[in-house]
């Protein structure tokens, strides 16, 4: 795979990055009930990291030609925001933190969220959610107006 | 459609549980309304963004697993070295074989004797044959060929072996072929 990444213009440290990235990909499908797995894990995690070294080839590709046209600045903008949104979520709370990533990464449902945060119910969770969403929107809307987020 | 509600799609929309029909339909009324498309945009990218913070907290666990190391290099090397062990070993025993079958077999004292000395009694006749014709035998050669018979085999044997080394110290005059070799040696 290494291999596969340095032959393609990429490095190392890319190959892996890929990797890592994959075993992510490995890990939100297996949490999806309607997975089914019809090849090795290996074969599994070498196609993604086919398929998301393509797209990290077109991405590089899209910025240099952005990069001639001197779109530079709407990237580093779009830089900005993201690392200040990165900001904001570490600011929360350690408990709204890991519910917001329950939610919205790991794909938990309300009652799994109730149970590993140790919650009453789904309903306690899905309450705690929405607070934490909302703590967290206010924070970025503070630095942001929500216009600045329109392509 | 209330805020809730709204936040509701939103997030069904951002995590794949909306049908087909209910997602064409939900960006269908986001198109419709600049404030809800405003918002849209702005909670697509506080939700990749809180994807993107678990990704980087799951990268960094990977990250502090420790790699083997460089067992996969040493593996290969160790490997190498027992294969160059035991091909060479192996070369050796072929060689050693194939030089031991190409040798004539020596016979040993023991298989010396167990030969039956009447396959060789015929030939030993022959052998005198061989003599030049210019010399004459002696006298006491003569009686030993008397003996040379297949029935009396073991003292034909004896004899033959007497003989050849009587032969050389024989006092007749050796051939004519052998003196003119002699000389041509010395010139």
């Amino acid at each position: 795979m290494v291999r596969l990444i340095i032959k393609n213009n990429g490095t190392e440290d890319e190959a892996k990055d890929i990797y890592q990235e994959a075993i992510v990909v490995f890990w939100q499908k297996a949490r999806q009930p309607e997975f089914v797995l019809t090849s090795k894990i290996s074969t599994f995690l070498y196609s993604v990291c086919l398929n998301l070294w393509r797209k990290e080839l077109e991405r590089k590709s899209r910025l240099s030609s952005e990069m001639k046209d001197g779109e530079t600045s709407s990237n580093h903008d779009q830089l900005e925001r993201e690392k200040v949104i990165q900001e904001c979520i570490n600011s929360l709370g350690e408990t709204c933190r890991q519910v917001l990533m329950y939610y919205y990464f790991d794909n938990y449902s309300m009652q799994e969220i109730a149970e590993k945060m140790g919650f009453a119910n789904a309903d306690t969770a899905k309450s705690k959610k929405y607070k934490c969403k909302k703590e967290l929107d206010n924070l970025i809307k503070s630095k942001y107006k929500a216009t600045d987020f329109l392509d | 459609m209330d805020d809730n509600l709204y936040h509701e799609y939103l997030d069904k929309y951002f995590l794949n549980q909306l049908s087909e029909s209910e997602k064409i339909a939900f960006e269908q009324l986001i198109s419709r309304d600049p404030v809800k498309s405003e918002e849209f945009a702005f909670q697509k990218k506080v939700i990749e963004g809180v994807q993107h913070f678990r990704k980087a907290q799951i990268k960094q666990r990977l990250n502090r697993i420790p790699e083997p190391q460089s067992s996969s290099y040493q593996l290969p090397a160790l490997a190498w070295l027992s294969t160059g062990a035991a091909a060479t070993l192996l070369i050796f025993t072929l060689g050693f074989a194939l030089w031991k079958t190409s040798q004539p077999k020596t016979l040993n004292n023991d298989e010396k004797t167990e030969i039956n000395q009447s396959e060789i009694a015929p030939s030993l006749p022959q052998i005198s044959t061989l003599e030049p014709k210019t010399t004459p035998a002696p006298a006491w050669e003569k009686e030993a060929d008397k003996d040379f018979s297949p029935r009396s085999a073991p003292q034909a044997s004896q004899g033959a072996a007497y003989s050849t080394k009587k032969q050389w110290s024989s006092p007749n005059p050796r051939p004519k072929q052998w003196s003119t070799k002699a000389k041509i040696t010395k010139n």
